[in-house]
């Protein structure tokens, strides 16, 4: 994968570590990037990733690790200024932009997203994911939201059950 | 310097006027093979995902699934009234009384803790009963968060709801906004060990109450005061406080009754916001004696009317030698 232009100077050349995806790709990015995980932020600062070793993370396959690394790549300038406050508007209005388009995507990659955020401990990651699939749920009725989220038509009794539920809040069923 | 203001602006932790939101639904495509994938998510992120819905769709997930529900019940409640109704519920007297009989559901269902409660369409004129037990619930569940507005208008003569002594005694509370309420006959067991944030708008107490509060609130940094007519003296007496935010609604701050003594010193406070009516020279003096109350204000607000003419310069009375960043919001 192609690394940006880095803007940290502190170190010179910024330092590369390789990931390693679950079905054995791998994955070339600046520490600096891979350091959004609070998991890997540890490796990383012991030393590990660099060289020919690269970090096994048998959890997360190639697709879902090459759109975590995008979403990191993305955000690193950012976190490095401590969660950016001396961002511009037009910066933060870029992240949304972002953020927005990144998570435009078919369900099952959002919970692959999801699942790998949470295994990798990046906060902002699954937060937006979060979001996303929350606002997925939002304003609709149990029936919508059943269809949106692929569960299967209610049996009589879970229907009857999820009756005597909204008539409890002294909501009608549908 | 004002970590507090950067932290949040204070002028927005003010509940607004009611704000009805029944989200729109936002268009989306059923998975194109329908199956459920959603299921297969541990738990702790399926209640990150409940945490972020408004309470109304929040309670449909709950009728999803009995797993849903164990869901909902283990998620810290956040629960605004105005999110379970929705614009032109707000004229409508059924729509009110199914909202309210909601409300009261869902603080008996939820075992808490309760993150965020905001009751701001609440009418509670005959409800005194479901008040004192929602107060009650409140205080056992541990509330963090609470807005509480009576917005009953049928009473005449200013006669205000009487304030649930349970609601007190909620020691979990981080933040509290009152509005409209009359205090209680003070008891001892007021307890805010945690409080940090306090407004008050529109309600009456006795100016001992407001003492006492304080007394028992040995964390606040920020308190919020809208009055209308007590109390008639405000002393403030806290380690803690860091900014006051003071408005006027019915009767001018008198300021000649501001005595500048060592009780009535408050040198925590750095940021003061204050909203006035100068009518006369004499008012503007009044005011520097007031200032000199917060020897250590860095942050000092001033809205004035703007049909007041302007009666003089104020030359702030801080011998202090850091920078006094002097905005005035309204001129």
């Amino acid at each position: 994968m192609a690394a940006p232009e880095s803007g940290d100077g502190n170190n010179g050349a910024a330092r590369m570590v390789t990931l390693i995806s679950s079905d054995n790709t791998r994955f070339e990015v600046e520490a600096a990037a891979a350091s959004l995980s609070q998991t890997l932020q540890l490796t990383i600062l012991d030393g590990g990733g660099g060289g020919g070793d690269g970090i096994p993370l048998p959890n997360v396959d190639s697709a879902t690790l090459s759109k975590v690394l995008e979403y990191c790549i993305k955000h690193a300038p950012a976190a490095a200024n401590g969660g950016a406050p001396n961002a511009t508007a037009v910066d933060r209005a870029e992240l949304e932009r972002f953020d927005n388009e990144f998570v435009n995507i078919d369900q099952s990659v959002l919970y692959s997203l999801i699942m790998a955020a949470h295994n990798l401990e990046i906060e902002g990651l699954q937060s937006l994911v979060a979001k996303k699939v929350a606002d997925m749920i939002k304003g609709k009725s149990p029936m919508e939201i059943r269809r949106t989220l692929g569960f299967p038509d209610p049996t009589p009794e879970e229907q009857a059950e999820m009756n005597a539920h909204m008539l409890e809040y002294g909501w009608a069923y549908e | 310097m004002d970590a507090l203001l950067e932290e949040e602006d204070i002028s927005t932790w003010l509940p607004a006027a009611t704000t009805t939101s029944l989200t729109s639904a936002v268009a989306e495509a059923a998975p194109a093979d329908g199956v459920d994938r959603i299921s297969s998510l541990p738990d702790n992120l399926l209640r990150n995902i409940v945490s972020r819905l408004p309470v109304r769709d929040g309670v449909l997930t709950a009728v999803l699934a009995s797993r849903w529900y164990s869901l909902w019940l283990s998620t810290p409640l956040v629960l605004r009234d105005s999110d379970l109704l929705l614009a032109s519920d707000l004229d409508d007297e059924v729509a009110l009384a199914v909202g309210f009989a909601a409300v009261g559901c869902i603080l008996a269902d939820h075992p808490g803790p309760f993150r965020k409660i905001q009751l701001t369409c609440c009418e509670f004129g005959t409800r005194e009963r479901e008040l004192e037990e929602w107060a009650r619930l409140l205080a056992a569940k541990g509330v963090q968060d609470l807005v509480l507005l009576d917005v009953d208008d049928s009473t005449k003569d200013d006669v205000l709801q009487r304030l649930p002594k349970d609601i007190l005694r909620c020691a979990s509370l981080q933040r509290l906004f009152l509005g409209y309420w009359s205090f209680p006959a003070m008891s001892t067991d007021v307890a805010f060990p945690h409080l940090k944030k306090l407004g008050m708008q529109n309600t009456s107490m006795r100016d001992e109450d407001l003492d006492h509060i304080l007394a028992c609130s040995p964390v606040l940094q920020i308190l919020a005061l809208k009055l209308s007519k007590s109390p008639e003296r405000i002393r403030l007496r806290s380690k803690s406080l860091q900014c006051m935010v003071l408005w006027t609604a019915t009767h001018p701050v008198d300021y000649a009754k501001t005595k500048t003594s060592p009780n009535s010193i408050v040198p925590s406070v750095k940021i003061l916001a204050l909203k006035a009516n100068f009518s006369s020279v004499n008012d503007v003096k009044m005011l520097l004696s007031y200032l000199r109350c917060f020897p250590n204000v860095e942050m000092l607000h001033i809205e004035l009317p703007l049909d007041v003419p302007t009666v003089g310069t104020l030359a702030l009375p801080m011998e202090s030698p850091t920078t006094v960043a002097f905005s005035v919001l309204v001129i």
